[in-house]
């Protein structure tokens, strides 16, 4: 450890979900951390909608708490309406989602980082130290220097940031904020390659002025999905939310005004998500449809404050309150914070290395909006990701990381640091390829032990984790000790072939109409099984089919790309690669297919290309 | 592009790009930086590019032969470099002449072996199928072989396949829609009927191009027709003709023929291997047994059979069926005539020409499906692709639905090229107003 010439082994710059996972992430692996933030009182700030999870998003909420992060457990404490999404569909595309009270949330995300070592320092940081290729620290806004080994960016939308209403603009990185000027110039100087997004939000709307009684409702789920493995039940007040729809009057009124608007009339260059569209979007771009779904959302039990989740808008102050005011319900609504849009840069994270700190600039680790990422579920994926690598390099030990099979989290840092991004970058489950294996159930199987293995999961999580393996192992050997003869099983009722073959109650259980409650009649001993326990050994069994051809596939996969490719590979002579794809290969001079494979603008046909020359020369030289 | 260096060293090359030898109309192409430029010294002002122009190619003073020039920006030529190509009379000193002119020209060489194909695949103008047919192509016996590899190399099939693809993309993502996006507005409630029908139409398709690649390989191949009829009924005699030249022992006592014996021809551009049967009839002779057992089994697996029959022989049916395809060759009618779908004589040339025109005829059909496959590796891919699709139409969830059907896809892009990481999502955003 270098820790005699420095103040702390890691410095977090910010204290949003990236920043707060980060710094508490490095203090689990025993490292002295930083969090250097503008106002204690903003740490855990939701400066978008009041909810976290959702599908996708839900899963990395369940894989950050696997590994021991904060996210889930502050959202279970902090929400006001649970509801599992997908429930109908299969438990591979399940995702909890929670209404949050924004208030709760960050008064428990400001107790977690309390409850850590994590050193909080107010104040704002100016400029990078850095030495040749290395980071040494911050400099304050009052001069002052702290010195670290690494550094953590968690800055969010503060590079260039510009907020649009109408044809006013103003210079900030979110409403009430500053950006932060000098570190965003000391950033530009660094020459990394920039783009440029932008995203919207919808006016805030004062609870009551809302005539609810024109309000269609939404319930929660009855039976509420905690995101946390550790979480045992809720914690506050539950709400019901409220859905609503623009008319025809609404939309009238955004096309009379289209021409106002600042993301439609051309004066944002950023690009924006297409799945998250601002109501303009909506309304020009799927002129056939007549409404459009807005779902009213509480930002807390003690706060008026309503979040219209669906109108995201950048048309001026005048508009805004005409449109609204359309809108079934909101006829005499108070809007207490206009829409706005907000386009800033974001460093092309193709720059970062998948341990997410710069390739240029060792020590220094991105995380969150800034590698042009959406969400706060994405950018605490990071923020814990960048804060166990800070703290590992520190240590002098290997990067930590998640491979795609093994989590939604390596899905994400794979798809930035390779792909890039093309629009802010959300999570969804159809760019899992290992969907069926990456679930919200065995989250914890999939990474606490990856956890355990580099030192980051606290002592409580590693007991209960080990118990429920412990559980899981037991049941399954109880599920297939149990038999039954053909004849016995269609006396109760399955539908099995008599062909005298006796079938394990596990056997039936992969069986997708066949309900534990069933079996539990054949075999009572089921009974004492834990049901919990029971649900996920279903799931597993469900999948298996599906899921033991894919790890085949993997692990086909994982052997090719373990092909060592010949030192003297004439790369010229490989036919049906492009000019441009063999000079960055003959650049790199790949050892195995792997390394050929993380070269950008490697295509899977390439691959094969390149995997069929070498086997061929192979063979020429044996 | 400037990065060419990497196997094209800059460098301008010319070649004969047609069979050497006499010949009609032979076509010289060139191709590098110079190509243009070593053009307009021969044949002076060029036209447009891909527009043909009949110019007097001269070199030193001397006209060398009167013929067309076409030139081809990098853009749209086969190589993807500026390219030039003159067509002209196909003699050997003419060819010879040119060749030579422009090897005086500074700066041009001739093309090694494979040169402008290699060029063509660094300029990314090819596809990994593209590659494979052209190799049947350069391979190519026959004008039909030729077609095939030409579909393929043209893109045609390329196209077909990525047509598919693009199907199941779209199905995916009406899949992927109703998965990701179920808690929001305008996401689609239920797809299965629409993406049941986009994926079994696939199915279907996929099964053609299966079936078709045996035809493929047929046509690399050629087809067998096979001569089939009792001793002594004419089959020798009418392959010898076909042939030209003596193949088959023949003899007036019957059962001569104790082999099976094959001619390969070329029936204007269809490739087809004639071959004779030993007689078919009951016989104690071992040896003849067995040739006639090859003979039946042989004949059962033909594309086509010559069922021959005779005034001496008989008009027995010579096998128990006839299929729709196969033909009853009535032989020897200069000296009796029985039923047929055809009377030929080897004593006269023309009925035998009769005879191979109608075999033509009846075999083109066949040719006509089109080949999407290029060969097996190809048509493994496709079956490996049909049977996820077969389990997808019976899955009911969707995650394994989705599951199925991209692995299908990537089955696909193994003959065509990579799947672009957002498609679905491209696919999902431009169909629905996703969001809240």
């Amino acid at each position: 450890m270098k820790q005699s010439n420095f103040d702390f082994d890691v410095v977090v710059i910010g204290g949003g979900h990236a920043g707060c996972e980060a710094a508490a992430a490095a203090d689990r692996m025993s490292v002295s951390t930083c969090l250097i933030t503008h106002r204690f009182d903003r740490i855990g700030e939701m400066s978008c909608n009041p909810a976290i999870g959702g599908i996708g998003k839900g899963h990395l909420v369940r894989e950050i708490d696997a590994l021991d992060g904060l996210m889930g457990r502050v959202a279970d404490k902090a929400g006001i309406q649970f509801r599992l999404l997908n429930r109908r569909k299969g438990p591979a595309v399940r995702g909890p989602r929670a209404q949050c009270d924004r208030d709760l949330y960050r008064q428990n995300m400001q107790a977690e980082i309390g409850a850590t070592g994590v050193h909080v320092i107010e104040g704002e940081v100016v400029d990078l130290l850095v030495d040749n290729d290395d980071i040494r620290g911050v400099m304050l806004g009052d001069g002052s220097i702290v010195r670290s080994a690494a550094v953590i960016v968690t800055t969010g939308t503060f590079l260039r940031g510009v907020m649009h209403v109408g044809k006013e603009t103003t210079v900030g990185g979110r409403m009430g904020d500053r950006a932060s000027v000098p570190l965003a110039d000391r950033f530009r100087s660094l020459g990394l390659p920039m783009g440029r997004l932008k995203t919207g939000t919808p006016p805030r709307l004062d609870g009551t002025t809302i005539d609810w009684d024109l309000i269609e409702e939404q319930d929660g789920d009855d039976e509420p999905e905690l995101f946390s493995f550790l979480s045992d039940g809720l914690s506050a007040r539950q709400i019901k939310c409220g859905i609503t729809y623009t008319t025809n009057k609404t939309h009238d009124i955004v096309r009379e005004n289209i021409d106002q608007s600042a993301m439609w009339s051309g004066r944002i260059e950023g690009v924006g998500p297409r799945y998250c569209p601002s109501i303009e979007d909506k309304i020009m771009r799927f002129a056939d449809k007549d409404k459009h779904q807005i779902f009213l959302e509480p930002e807390g039990l003690s706060d008026t404050t309503i979040y219209p989740n669906g109108i995201s808008t950048s048309l001026p102050i005048a508009v805004q309150e005409e449109y609204v005011r359309t809108i079934p319900g909101l006829s005499n609504v108070v809007i207490t914070q206009h829409g706005y849009a907000i386009e800033y840069d974001y460093v092309d994270p193709r720059a970062l290395s998948s341990d997410l700190s710069l390739k240029c600039l060792s020590g220094l680790f991105l995380a969150g909006q800034i590698n042009g990422t959406t969400g706060y579920e994405e950018a605490a994926a990071q923020g814990l990701v960048a804060g166990l690598n800070a703290a590992q390099l520190v240590k002098g030990s290997d990067p930590f990381a998640v491979s795609r099979a093994e989590g939604y989290i390596g899905v994400l840092i794979d798809d930035l640091v390779s792909q890039g991004v093309t629009e802010p970058y959300r999570m969804f489950t159809s760019r899992a390829e290992y969907r069926l294996s990456l679930r919200i159930d065995n989250a914890d199987s999939r990474l606490t032990p990856l956890g355990l293995k580099i030192g980051c999961v606290g002592e409580a999580r590693a007991r209960a984790f080990s118990a429920k393996m412990d559980d899981l192992s037991g049941a399954s050997a109880v599920l297939a000790s149990l038999d039954a003869a053909p004849s016995t099983l269609s006396k109760f009722g399955f539908a099995v072939s008599q062909d005298g073959r006796r079938r394990t109650c596990y056997e039936l259980l992969a069986q997708k109409d066949v309900r534990i409650d069933q079996l539990a009649r054949v075999w009572p001993e089921i009974g004492d099984l834990d049901a919990k326990t029971l649900d996920q050994l279903k799931i597993d069994a469900m999948y298996s089919r599906y899921v033991d051809r894919q790890d085949a596939d993997a692990l086909e996969l994982r052997a090719a790309m373990e092909l060592e490719l010949p030192e003297d590979m004439e790369v010229a002579a490989i036919s049906g690669l492009s000019n441009e794809l063999k000079e960055k290969i003959a650049a790199r001079s790949p050892r195995t297919l792997a390394e050929a494979s993380s070269i950008e603008g490697m295509t899977p046909s390439a691959l094969l290309l390149i995997r069929a020359h070498a086997s061929k020369r192979y063979r020429a030289a044996s | 592009m400037g990065q060419v260096k990497s196997v094209s060293d800059g460098s301008t090359i010319f070649a004969l790009a047609t069979a050497p030898g006499r010949a009609g109309i032979a076509v010289i192409r060139v191709s590098g930086p110079l190509a243009w430029s070593a053009a307009e010294v021969l044949s002076g002002p060029l036209p447009q590019p891909r527009v043909m122009a009949l110019r007097t190619f001269r070199s030193d003073g001397a006209d060398l032969d009167q013929g067309l020039i076409v030139v081809f920006e990098g853009s749209s030529s086969f190589t993807g470099e500026a390219q030039a190509e003159f067509q002209i009379h196909g003699g050997r000193a003419t060819v010879g002449a040119l060749l030579g002119a422009l090897e005086r020209l500074d700066g041009l060489r001739p093309a090694g072996p494979g040169e402008f194909t290699r060029r063509a695949l660094d300029n990314g103008r090819l596809s990994p199928q593209q590659v494979e047919g052209l190799i049947d192509l350069i391979d190519a016996e026959t004008e039909m072989q030729r077609r095939q590899a030409m579909n393929i190399v043209g893109g045609d099939a390329v196209e077909v396949v990525r047509g598919w693809r693009r199907d199941l993309i779209t199905a995916l993502g009406l899949i992927e829609a109703s998965i990701d996006f179920a808690d929001e507005e305008d996401a689609p409630v239920s797809v299965d009927d629409q993406v049941s029908d986009i994926i079994g139409d696939i199915r279907y398709s996929l099964r053609d191009a299966i079936s078709a690649i045996s035809l493929g390989e047929k046509i690399k191949e050629g087809f067998e027709v096979v001569l089939v009829g009792p001793p002594n009924v004419g089959k020798s005699s009418l392959l010898n003709l076909i042939a030209g030249r003596e193949v088959a022992i023949v003899s007036e006592r019957a059962g001569t023929t104790r082999d099976l014996i094959e001619v390969r021809c070329d029936l204007n551009g269809l490739p087809v291997t004639f071959v004779d049967m030993a007689g078919i009839r009951d016989t104690d002779d071992e040896v003849e047994k067995i040739g006639v057992e090859r003979a039946l089994a042989r004949a059962d697996g033909a594309d086509m059979r010559l069922l021959l029959r005779s005034w001496d022989t008989g008009d027995d049916a010579p096998t128990s069926y006839q299929r729709e395809i196969d033909m009853i060759v009535a032989t020897k009618s200069d000296v009796g005539r029985v039923d047929g779908d055809i009377q030929v004589t080897v004593k006269e040339r023309a009925s035998v020409d009769r005879l191979l025109a109608e075999v033509r005829r009846r075999l083109t059909p066949v040719t006509q499906a089109s080949v999407i496959a290029a060969n097996q590796r190809q048509a493994a891919e496709f079956a490996a692709a049909a049977d996820l699709l077969d389990d997808a139409l019976t899955e009911a969830e969707g995650e394994v639905k989705a599951h199925l059907v991209r692995a299908a896809s990537i089955k696909l892009s193994a003959v065509v090229d990579g799947v672009a990481p957002d498609e679905v999502l491209d696919e999902v955003f431009s169909r629905y107003c996703i969001g809240k």
